[in-house]
């Protein structure tokens, strides 16, 4: 890739320390695909299947009696539906971030992550998809927000903030799946060309698009990347503002203020680097990609969650400014006792457990020893995950709750069909995400081999890289010998 | 599907095959094919043997049979999950009835009599069926008003688990049908027949006491006929301390009728003017009259009160003082010492006891009261409510007409009905050796067994063998339960009837809709135990001319009577003077008993109305039972209400069960912390729990009446003994203070005199330009403007809204879940520092039909939308319901479904068929998943310009009223065009104290509200707390403008 090979720096070879081979790249990826899966995976695989079920079931359960087995009521009508939307989509974001902006950016450790961030996107997005398509009260009429000519002379209301989101997650989809799967091609030909049985080999020679790896073909294919890469750049900033743009267009106190784009955007890069943290950590000891993935990446993303802790932390303090310095006492009751007191409101707790996931526990990545911990990172990543959740529930519920009219205020329970749907959308996530992991390479192989030290062109070719790069030498050496 | 045979070979040989392949097979023997054909019968042989062989050889399927089974199997599944639709047919008319188009519905004039509280109503019927109830305009005691319990009553009429078969034995399953009811009738005619031959020795009635002259001929009849019979009058909540009181000052039962409009002052001790006090549609169009100010320059009236419970016309009142009801006697007898000065005449109170200290706040109060009246005779009033004793009712006479204020404010006219009648025993003058000489007893729309203190020695004398019990009974009760007759009771609005009011209003009441159920009607059942056998019209129409004093001969007048509902008919102009002399000797009588009382630990418990439960009738009633109620806010429950320093004191909060005692009787009920409810006093309501099998009533609430030491007695000594258990009451509103926010705004009337605008300074007008071009409204631009001076909170706007609208109930869970459905809500804040005697604040609130609605851009499927004249549309088809109109509402009037609420019915399965006859076909029904909300009763706006094009003339101020307006007893609520610069609307909206609710965020609602005026005596008003007092944060006074400075700085 035009991106990896510019710079053959002494730094970059310490990327992958370990790895002392391309093929090595191939085998440990291939391998994963290739061989049984391991308990590790069955163990996972299993409970995530019945969590699917219940997801199911749930669903089932919700469009035949209706929108009331969830606790939503006046004045929250929306609680958990919309909380649990946000933060899949935010989660998503990380994948386009690390794929698409590190990639403009030229950012070389993505190569490991990226594949396996990209995947986590899709699925994220699946998952959040539910809860808008579900969350009305009639949804097999959730065709009336596409403009579909019709009969009725039905026009959606291009207005309505609803609409936009419509437009922005299934562009955002749409692109990622795209370059997600452009990145597969190459590699899903490497595991075509290793396929030892027939089925195999149809199936992934059908997904790699006849993909031969000769000169032109990477020359489109790295053309098309790029493309994608650029659109999906400005996706990163617009999917999550045009979320954000849902309450902040609104009259609602709370969600009425115009720093929503930019940090629900920091807040949605914040959780997705958690998560990816939370699932690397898990696949990484699962499947031994030690010399893929290593400290230094893992390091790296800690970094990213420490700059966006401070972002949204930012974007906290500056409600707080705002309310105050607005002079409005609706805005400023929402701060201040809505959010913030404990003796006065039944949220707070809520308000205070984000502040302590988002804000104050990733602080400790101030230390080094603390950034290069896996256990340390594994749990503040399982804190931001939740801090990040209760952000979007004190933003849509504490500001609903209590209004503007005292006598219209009222509290929200959850119920168990918000709980297990919950639940169930990680059924869903995992499930797919546990597939992805065992049939397609987790694992960018063509790209990560292309910033590893062997592949530049100053390196003598003393190591095969490839079986096409070798065939491609050996014609070469041929030609010239001829 | 046609089965085809299996092709099954011939049985006899065949000479030889038919198909050969070779020639050698064709030459075959014949033996051979011979034998080949007898192998193969042997094997049909068998076939045909199956039954006979063992089953574990039948199991052996053929594919044929298989697919033949698997497919009548798959056919019979997919046909039982198809869903049959019960076959119903259309019965078109051969000959259309005359009057009747399809689609346009009819009203007709009848009228409704609670325990002798008469409501003259209007009916909308549609294909005959009875929707909807309005007052009768023509009736100046409803003027087209009405409450809560006319707007239940069709509901009532509809209720699924109304008595419908008649049992003639305990035990027996009920009979319908017209043959039943006409044994039941001839069983009645029977004991009145047996009866009077021992002059009706043995023979108990009991009757409700309605105002019908038709009831009382009968009753006259049945007297004359069995002066031995015991005939009794019963209502759980009686006026007959009022009748007993009156009787006392003017020798005769008599009703007080007010007319407040002429008051300047009023002090009420514990009289619920405006709510559920006899006549209370009258009372508050008068007093509402007066406080609907044009202008600063007005002056409304001043009202005082003083009660134990927190009543409507205590949220009303512009000075409260809570206080228990023996208090409230003391401030009365202190007030009349006042007066005795200030008038220099005496009103009896030489004989008064000593003793009868005030505490310092009362004590305060006194002299300005006794200055206020005496400084305005003759336009004043002393009202005493139903649960003061009668000496206080004639105390309260004597003053008024000291004070000049009789033939004024207040006549006192002589009562009609039941309640008038010497010859009727009350339950509290039945003893218990009446009780056991009644050996037929025949309960005529009364439940004494749940609701009276003779309940229980009734109910013993039932259990006895030789008792026999007749009940004529609307539900099945725990009475008509131990009866052997159950017969159903018609509603009002399927029986003949009539009604008449003191001042000589007659009403008659006409059937709209045949029995839903075989019953008879009180009047039926009255007349076949008098032995009478005519018609109820007969009846009815022979009292009509009897008390007209004109021949109603002709049809024509008769049927412009029907067509009316109302006529005045001549009465005797009774004498006004009062008895002095018997008054000073009843108050001397009644206030000895006031000196002994101490209190020991114990409270004060005061029975109640129920606004909701205001009749038995309304038992199962859903509209009734999930209205909250005004003060608590509880829905489908009936707590006891304790003040906030009682129930710290007992360490009781909101939702604990406790015990409440009096001696050896207890019963287990919710508590609801109600600030404003006087110290040392709880307020149990009545009327709740008398449905036991009704599937809405039955489980919720509190029946209390076992507490109750006899049916007059209106307070009783009772303890509270937390159970330690709680549960969580069904509230519409949590949040009992506005926060300091500018929402329900009042001022004081000096404060209103110099600014007059005052609303509009603390809801500021929103000053940012628009940034493109607004619309104009060039036609119609409908408007609405609340009253906040006028309205009571009485809530009949949220009743008549629902049945106009099909409004579904949800059902306690769901009601504490806060998924209440009301369209209109009334919000109540209390105000003032002091918790123990808080101000009130009520607004009823609505969709405010904003020009810039929020609700509107956020719709993604353009749901809900502007319509040219300018309200906020739902289109029901289109919406999918992703409530985020719901959420951008910033006045929470938007109500979504979700869940199938009518399907639902509250907890139940399925909607009642009886229950969907209400529903309104002008109106939508929602299903699930659909946001709902006012839409200005948009039904009533289309067909009033269908009306007014179909007269060929233009739309006229008043042409159109949503049900709201027209149920508003207080007239708050106005409707109309604000582009008519004549019209009602238009001229309430250019009133000085308007603003329109959170008006700073821009959207320009089309609902604006006028500002309540609390017309304060400046002497009663502590200068510490003026604002607090009466407005909370809720107005900027100099005091409050100064101290927040203070604060500021």
């Amino acid at each position: 890739m035009g991106a990896s090979y510019v710079n053959a720096e002494a730094g970059e070879t310490e990327l992958l320390p370990d790895v002392s081979s391309i093929n090595q790249v191939t085998e440990s990826v291939c391998r994963v695909t290739e061989q049984p899966a391991p308990k590790g995976w069955w163990m996972l695989f299993v409970p995530s299947l019945a969590l699917l079920g219940l997801l199911i079931a749930c669903i089932g359960y919700l469009v035949t009696v209706g929108t009331g087995t969830w606790g939503n009521n006046s004045p929250v009508a929306w609680a958990w539906d919309i909380t649990n939307f946000v933060w899949w989509i935010g989660i998503g974001h990380a994948g386009t971030l690390i794929s698409a902006v590190l990639f403009l950016f030229r950012q070389k450790w993505r190569t490991s992550i990226n594949r396996f961030a990209e995947a986590m996107t899709i699925f994220a997005v699946m998952c959040a998809g539910i809860y808008p398509a579900l969350h009305t009260g009639r949804p097999w009429f959730d065709y009336y927000m596409f403009p579909l000519p019709n009969q009725m002379q039905m026009w959606p209301n291009f207005k309505s903030p609803l609409m936009w989101d419509i437009f922005a997650v299934s562009t955002y989809f749409t692109i990622s799946l795209l370059f997600w799967y452009t990145g597969l091609i190459p590699d899903l030909a490497t595991l075509r060309d290793r396929s030892k049985n027939t089925f195999r080999r149809a199936v992934y020679g059908f997904f790699a698009l006849g993909w031969r790896g000769s000169n032109r073909h990477w020359q489109h294919y790295e053309r098309a990347y790029l493309i994608l890469a650029a659109i999906s750049t400005p996706l990163v900033l617009s999917v999550h503002s045009i979320v954000s743009f849902d309450f902040a267009t609104s009259v609602i106190y709370g969600w009425h203020t115009t720093i929503f784009p930019p940090y629900f955007v920091a807040g949605a890069v914040f959780s997705g680097f958690a998560l990816v943290m939370t699932l690397l950590l898990v696949t990484r000891s699962v499947f031994k990609l030690y010399d893929l993935v290593t400290l230094k990446h893992l390091e790296l993303m800690n970094k990213f969650i420490l700059g966006t802790a401070w972002l949204v932390g930012y974007a906290y303090a500056m409600e707080f400014f705002v309310a105050w310095y607005s002079g409005n006492e609706y805005e400023q009751f929402v701060f201040l006792n809505n959010r913030l007191n404990p003796f006065e409101a039944p949220y707070w707790w809520s308000y205070w457990a984000m502040v302590i996931c988002n804000v104050i526990i990733p602080q400790v990545y101030w230390w080094k020893r603390m950034r290069t911990s896996i256990p340390v990172m594994f749990v503040v990543s399982i804190f931001v995950n939740i801090g990040m959740w209760f952000e979007r529930f004190v933003i849509i519920v504490t500001s609903l709750h209590r209004d503007f009219l005292p006598s219209a205020w009222g509290v929200f329970h959850p119920t168990w069909v918000d709980i297990c749907m919950y639940l169930g959308t990680f059924g869903l996530f995992m499930s797919a995400f546990l597939l992805f992991i065992r049939w397609i390479p987790m694992i960018a192989i063509a790209e990560v081999k292309m910033v590893l030290p062997f592949a530049q062109p100053q390196h003598a070719p003393a190591v095969v890289l490839s079986e096409e790069l070798q065939d491609a030498h050996a014609q070469k050496t041929a030609l010239a010998a001829g | 599907m046609s089965r085809r045979k299996p092709s099954v070979l011939p049985t006899t040989p065949v000479p030889g095959p038919k198909v050969w392949r070779s020639l050698d097979e064709k030459r075959l023997s014949l033996e051979e094919v011979a034998v080949e054909a007898a192998t193969e019968q042997a094997v049909l042989l068998d076939a045909a043997d199956l039954k006979k062989r063992p089953a574990a050889e039948e199991a052996t399927l053929s594919r044929r049979n298989f697919l033949f089974a698997g497919g009548a199997t798959g056919a019979a599944v997919s046909l039982g999950a198809c869903i049959r639709r019960p076959e119903a047919y259309f019965a078109p008319y051969a000959q259309a009835p005359e009057e009747l188009t399809p689609g346009t519905p009819l009203r007709f004039a009848t009228v409704l009599d609670r325990n002798g509280d008469v409501f003259p109503v209007e009916v909308e019927t549609h294909g005959a069926r009875p929707t909807k109830v309005e007052g009768n305009a023509a009736h100046p005691w409803s003027r087209g008003a009405t409450n809560l319990y006319a707007q239940g009553a069709v509901l009532d009429l509809y209720d699924p688990d109304r008595l419908q078969s008649v049992r003639s034995q305990k035990d027996a399953r009920g009979e319908t049908g017209p043959a039943a009811v006409e044994k039941a009738r001839e069983q009645l005619a029977t004991w009145g027949i047996e009866a009077r031959r021992g002059e009706g020795r043995g023979l108990g009635i009991m009757l409700p006491p309605v105002a019908s002259p038709a009831v009382v001929s009968l009753i006259k009849r049945i007297k004359a006929s069995l002066p031995q019979a015991l005939i009794v009058r019963f209502a759980p909540l009686h006026d007959e301390s009022v009748l007993e009181g009156t009787k006392v000052a003017f020798g005769a039962r008599r009703r007080p009728v007010y007319s407040l409009e002429e008051a300047r002052v009023l002090v009420s001790f514990g009289a619920d003017l405006v709510g559920d006090e006899w006549a209370g549609v009258r009372s508050t169009k008068g007093i509402s009259q007066s406080r609907r100010l044009g202008s600063a320059k007005d002056t409304p009236p001043r009202l005082y009160v003083v009660e134990s419970d927190f009543s409507l016309t205590g949220a009303y009142a512009d000075h409260r003082l809570a206080r228990s009801d023996a208090s409230a006697l003391s401030v009365l007898l202190a007030l009349a010492a006042a007066l005795e000065r200030h008038l220099d005449e005496s009103l009896g109170l030489s004989e008064v006891p000593e003793g009868l200290a005030l505490d310092p706040e009362a004590a305060a109060w006194v002299p300005l009261l006794a200055e206020d009246l005496a400084a305005n005779k003759g336009r004043t009033l002393v009202a005493t409510g139903r649960r003061l004793p009668a000496w206080a009712h004639a105390l309260a006479a004597r003053i008024n007409e000291a004070l000049g204020n009789i033939g004024k404010v207040v006549s006192y006219l002589g009562a009609t009905g039941v309640e008038a009648l010497d010859e009727v025993a009350t339950t509290a003058t039945v003893s218990k050796s009446d009780v056991d000489a009644v050996k037929r007893w025949v309960f005529l729309d009364t439940d004494p067994l749940a609701s009276s203190a003779l309940g229980s020695v009734i109910g013993d004398a039932l259990n006895e063998a030789d008792v026999e019990g007749f009940a004529l009974s609307f539900h099945a009760t725990a009475t008509s339960e131990k009866c052997d007759w159950a017969v159903p009771l018609s509603h009002d609005f399927e029986a003949w009837g009539d009604a008449l009011l003191p001042d000589g209003a007659y009403a008659v009441r006409q059937p709209l809709i045949e029995p839903l159920w075989s019953s008879l009607s009180l009047v039926e059942g009255l007349a076949a135990l008098a032995g009478v056998t005519e018609h109820p019209r007969n009846i009815v129409w022979a009292e009509s001319q009897r008390l007209l004093q004109v021949p109603l001969g002709g049809d024509a007048l008769w049927r412009k009577l029907l067509a009316r509902g109302v006529v005045y008919v001549p009465l005797v102009k009774p004498e006004l003077a009062v008895d002095a002399a018997a008054v000073a000797k009843s108050i001397a009588a009644g206030s000895a008993k006031l000196a002994g009382r101490e209190a020991n630990g114990s409270l004060d418990a005061v029975f109640v109305a129920d606004p909701r439960m205001i009749s038995a009738q309304s038992a199962n009633n859903p509209w009734l039972l999930e209205l909250p109620h005004p003060m608590t806010k509880v829905s489908w429950s009936n707590p006891v209400s304790i003040g906030v320093a009682d129930a710290q004191r007992l360490g009781l909060s909101d939702g604990d069960i406790v015990n409440v005692t009096r001696g050896a009787v207890s019963v287990e009920a919710a508590v609801a912390v109600c600030p404003g409810v006087a110290k040392g006093s709880v307020a149990l309501s009545m009327g709740w729990a008398l449905a036991p099998k009704g599937r809405y009533g039955s489980g919720h609430g509190f029946n209390f009446t076992p507490l109750r030491e006899s049916d007059l007695s209106w307070c009783t000594r009772v303890v509270l003994e937390p159970t330690g258990l709680r549960r969580k009451l069904a509230r519409t509103q949590t949040q009992n203070t506005m926060e300091g926010r500018p929402i329900a705004i009042d001022a004081t009337l000096d404060e209103y005199r110099k600014t007059p605008n005052f609303p509009a300074w603390r809801s500021v007008e929103f000053s940012t330009g628009p940034l493109w071009k607004e619309i104009e409204y060039k036609g119609h631009r409908w408007g609405m403007v609340i009253d906040l001076n006028a309205c009571t909170g009485c809530n009949t706007c949220t009743v008549a809204c629902q049945a106009e609208n099909n409004i579904p109930v949800v059902g306690e869970k769901e009601i504490a879940r806060g998924r209440d459905m009301s369209w209109i809500r009334i919000d109540r804040y209390f105000v003032g520092d002091d918790e123990n005697q808080p101000g009130v604040a009520l607004q009823p609130v609505g969709c405010q039909h904003c020009e810039i609605a929020p609700c509107e851009n956020v719709c993604p499927v353009n749901a809900t939308v502007h319509s040219p004249e300018g309200t906020n549309d739902m289109a029901y088809n289109r919406c999918i319901g992703t409530r985020y109109c719901m959420n951008n509402c910033p006045y929470k009037v938007r109500r979504f479904n979700y869940l199938d609420w009518h399907g639902r019915d509250a907890g139940n399965d399925g909607v009642p068929e009886t229950k969907k006859m209400q529903f309104n076909p002008d109106v939508t029904v929602r299903m699930r998943g659909v946001m709902e909300k006012c839409s200005y009763c948009i039904q009533r706006v289309e067909a009033g310009k269908k009306r007014a094009k179909l007269d060929k003339r233009p739309l006229a101020d008043g042409d159109i009223t949503p049900a709201c307006a027209q149920a508003c007893p207080a007239e708050a609520i106005v409707f109309g065009d604000l582009n008519d610069p004549r019209s009602r609307v238009a001229r309430q909206a250019a009133v000085d104290r308007r603003y329109k609710l959170l008006a700073e965020l821009g959207t320009k609602p089309r609902t604006s509200y006028l500002g309540r005026i609390r017309h304060v005596n400046p002497a009663l008003v502590k200068p510490k707390s003026q604002d607090a007092a009466h407005t909370s944060r809720g107005l900027i006074t100099p005091q409050a403008l100064k101290r927040k400075q203070e604060g500021r700085a």
